[in-house]
């Protein structure tokens, strides 16, 4: 008996409330299982326990000690196996630990087996996805603009997004497109990044209910779910798996089965029609010699979904609703625009507009949102292909000449009527182009719009960060003040245009902080004033003030 | 080269002296003149003579806003027995509007007046007047009491939209300012208009009647001395420090607290303005330059080669040091 063994079968004989019946063991592999009775309030219960190699570690996030006991699958919180959810402390101390997880249990069996408690929250039904000859599936949904009712059916489209691996699996990602609703297609609400992925054909039921046995478990039989649809459904779906079940290149069409959450919302689950297996066959009558279609008594082999929608998608957190509702005009998307772009895109914003005349080239790698693989390339071209890969939410635009043509009408004379109603369309007009004829004429323009002009100084030493009204004179008066060194700026072989020193952390930190300012600004309903950021280094530590004018 | 405070200061005042617009001003002079008569002409017996009550009237006045406001006291029947502080105002934007709105100028609906703006002359001057709209609180009672409420179009600080505006005595409102602001034209009156160059420059801010009423303040409950950069500093300290609970009661009725027409987080702004404006003078003393002006169409003589920030006088700048994007 290891030392290890030895301790366990000790310390948990020393948790109150808490008798050893099954003695515990160690196998070759170092998994120590037994079982044991506790007893809180007056109820004594059996359970399983197993504790593996990591214990008291967590491993990936989960316990890696087992408390189960099949007969309490109808409780909350305990899956299908018996297997107990229970939210515990940490703790790198055995005894310590098995203290802890033995009152988290007694705390579970208090809330969800005496008092048979019921979260706030929803939880999920517990579904148990499987692969298909051995690749993992995954489809994500997001919202329509269509409410669906029960026991309404058809034909729906969905796009593949992706092949990839976690661990030693592989994972297809798809994403569901539209569905048919008889006499309409209701699109998902993805931007027209996605919308245009090539499509392949599915169905869907929508249920009155979950599909679930025990309250929370997924239906394991396809004739689980003969209560839940018509016969409509079913000779609809025979026809749709003799259609396009023999031969679809990822094994399998999607069946979506949805059903309404307590909140209101939908959420689909996908059961895999399995190419060349009858999922629905059909007999004929001896009695009435018609023709019935049954359900199979096979298992139906779960794929996992995720609801994808906005609110899940940046659920964890977003900028402003000032700026995520906003329409954004970005000119300029060297290092400083590039990485508020993408910042403004994981913030959650869902118009954006990017103008730039330049090339993105492999020397602009190492410090703005470009990557070395899509070469030479319009700015505009890589960053809104960049941007759109990081929301599905995102409509962008995009303009080589914008600037060009602002400057063309202003200096001609030409009516500027046209030039302000365009940028006047705009909420937010970030100009990171450090371009001073164009900061002039945004000036001159006196727009509507709110105009945000972000420059750096060289070595990044400064972010300055100036607002209309009054933009080109508050710019000339800021930077004269700032006394930019530019004795020392990046002149590589051959360039005719020197650039400033700095890295992607430098640059990033400042520009980071700005948007931190202007968003707590704006949430906050504060006036967003002019101001730089001023790095300081001289004290032998590194910080940066933030000075509003 | 350091910047003197004093001197500076005293050239924002002195190129935004009335006289060196004197050809503007009687433009606005003539307009306001011309609407007066008109109004008189149309609503007849309705109304008492409309008379000025902006900052011309109170002596604090520069010459890059004239701020004309022409106070319009209407009977307490003029638009009906039961006629609301609404009607009235709409009836007054209705007669302006015809009268005016895309003939010679752009009228529109303000906070308690109606603005008119007239289109540019062959100067290139753009002349504005406002009309404040008041009425007498009991009939015939206006002429003895000099008493009238005003409708609140647009939310106007804590005062909400809709809502009546007891602007009491606004002769004595006037007489009040003028007074002091006469009596101590090298405070008072400097800290005044120098706050007013600086609110028009940033093209925003409290009403003119708040920054007179928390100067004259600041000059009743502190002593203020030195010369005018101290001043000036003392008073923004007072504000950065009191404006939040400050109260400033109309001069024309205590009741009235002129406090309110600004809302907690415009106070807070309005600190704030002081405070970041302070710091960034302290920080180097050519930053009072951001904040406070000269009329670059009047600069004074020393100025006159380096205007404003090297801006030539033409509008055209010399381009910012070397940035980056």
């Amino acid at each position: 008996m290891s030392e290890r063994l030895v301790k366990i079968q000790e310390y948990i004989s020393g948790v109150s409330g808490v008798s050893i019946t099954v003695p515990f063991t160690e196998s070759d592999l170092g998994l120590i299982t037994g079982n044991v009775t506790v007893t809180e309030s007056q109820v004594i219960l059996t359970f399983e326990v197993a504790i593996n190699l990591f214990y008291p570690f967590q491993l990936h996030g989960s316990e890696s000690i087992r408390f189960a006991n099949e007969e309490l699958v109808k409780y909350n919180h305990v899956m299908k196996d018996g297997l107990v959810c229970i939210h515990t402390l940490h703790s790198p101390d055995l005894e310590q630990k098995l203290r802890y997880d033995f009152d988290s249990l007694k705390q579970w069996i208090n809330k969800y087996y005496i008092n048979a408690e019921n979260d706030q929250h929803y939880e999920h039904i517990i579904v148990p996805s499987a692969a298909l000859k051995g690749i993992e599936s995954c489809y994500l949904f997001t919202d329509v603009d269509h409410t669906f009712k029960s026991g309404d059916f058809g034909f729906m489209e969905y796009s593949w997004l992706n092949l990839g691996a976690h661990e030693d699996k592989k994972i297809d990602t798809f994403i569901i497109q539209s569905f048919n609703t008889g006499n309409k297609n209701v699109s998902c609400k993805w931007s027209s990044y996605y919308t245009v992925l090539p499509k392949l054909p599915g169905i869907y039921v929508f249920l009155p209910g979950t599909p679930v046995a025990h309250k929370r478990f997924a239906i394991q039989k396809w004739f689980d779910l003969t209560p839940s649809v018509n016969l409509a459904f079913k000779n609809f779906f025979h026809q749709a798996q003799t259609k396009y079940g023999g031969n679809n290149q990822f094994n399998h069409i999607p069946l979506f089965i949805g059903y309404n959450l307590p909140n209101g919302e939908i959420h689909w689950q996908c059961a895999a029609i399995e190419n060349g297996i009858l999922s629905v066959y059909q007999t004929k009558s001896a009695v009435s010699k018609l023709i019935e279609k049954h359900f199979s008594d096979s298992d139906i082999v779960w794929l996992q979904t995720k609801n994808c929608s906005y609110n899940y998608y940046f659920g964890r957190g977003t900028l402003s609703e000032k700026f995520t509702n906003a329409k954004i005009l970005i000119i300029g998307i060297g290092a400083i625009g590039s990485n508020l772009a993408t910042t403004l895109v994981r913030g959650g914003c869902k118009r954006i507009f990017v103008a730039d005349y330049d090339l993105k080239e492999p020397e602009n790698v190492c410090r703005a949102e470009y990557n070395f693989s899509t070469g030479l390339n319009s700015k505009v071209l890589d960053l809104s292909r960049h941007l759109c890969e990081i929301s599905p939410f995102l409509e962008v635009k995009l303009h080589e000449q914008f600037t060009d043509h602002i400057k063309l009408i202003i200096n001609n004379s030409f009516d500027d009527k046209i030039v302000k109603n365009v940028l006047e369309k705009y909420d937010f007009i970030f100009d990171c182009s450090a371009d001073n004829d164009l900061t002039f004429v945004l000036d001159k323009l006196n727009l509507q719009t709110k105009i945000i002009n972000l420059s750096i100084t060289n070595h990044a030493k400064e972010l300055v960060c100036i607002t209309n009204p009054n933009l080109y004179e508050w710019l000339i008066n800021t930077f004269q003040k700032l006394n930019s060194d530019t004795s020392d700026l990046y002149n590589p072989t051959g360039c005719w245009s020197p650039t400033f020193k700095a890295s992607y952390n430098d640059i990033v930190t400042l520009v980071q902080y700005a948007i931190k300012h202007i968003n707590y600004t704006l949430n906050n309903n504060l006036s967003l004033r002019n101001f730089y950021l001023k790095t300081e280094s001289e004290s032998g530590e590194f910080n940066i003030k933030l000075n509003q004018f | 080269m350091a910047t003197d405070k004093n001197k500076y200061l005293e050239n924002v005042l002195e190129s935004h002296r009335i006289r060196k617009e004197q050809d503007l001003l009687n433009k606005h002079l003539a307009k306001r003149d011309a609407i007066k008569e008109e109004m008189e002409k149309h609503f007849a017996s309705l109304m008492y003579a409309p008379f000025n009550s902006g900052s011309l009237a109170k002596n604090t006045a520069v010459n890059t806003k004239f701020d004309i406001d022409l106070m319009a006291p209407f009977k307490k029947n003029a638009f009906g027995s039961s006629g609301t502080l609404k009607d009235m105002y709409e009836g007054v934007y209705k007669f302006l509007y015809d009268k005016y709105h895309g003939k010679e100028a752009t009228v529109r609906r303000q906070k308690v007046s109606i603005g008119i703006e007239f289109y540019p002359d062959a100067d290139g001057h753009i002349v504005k007047v406002d009309v404040v709209p008041g009425r007498e609180l009991n009939q015939d009672e206006f002429k003895d009491d000099k008493r009238l409420n005003l409708y609140v179009y647009e939310q106007f600080g804590k005062i909400e939209s809709g809502a009546e505006h007891l602007r009491s005595n606004i002769n004595a409102q006037i007489d009040h300012i003028k007074d002091r602001a006469t009596k101590e034209k090298d405070s008072i009156r400097k800290i005044i208009r120098l706050l007013k160059v600086w609110k028009i420059n940033k093209g925003f801010g409290p009403k003119s009647f708040f920054l007179e009423l928390v100067t004259i303040k600041a000059f009743d409950s502190l002593d203020i001395s030195g010369d005018l950069w101290d001043k000036l500093k003392t008073v923004m300290e007072y504000i950065r420090d009191k404006v939040k609970d400050v109260s400033l009661p109309d001069p024309g009725n205590s009741g009235n607290e002129v406090a309110d027409t600004l809302t907690d987080s415009e106070k807070a702004d309005l600190s704030n303005d002081m405070k970041y404006m302070l710091e960034r003078i302290e920080e180097n003393s050519d930053n009072i330059k951001l904040y406070f002006k000269v009329n670059p169409k009047h600069p004074v003589k020393e100025d006159a080669e380096e205007s404003t920030y090297k801006i030539k006088k033409d509008g055209v700048s010399v381009p910012p040091p070397v940035r980056f994007g």
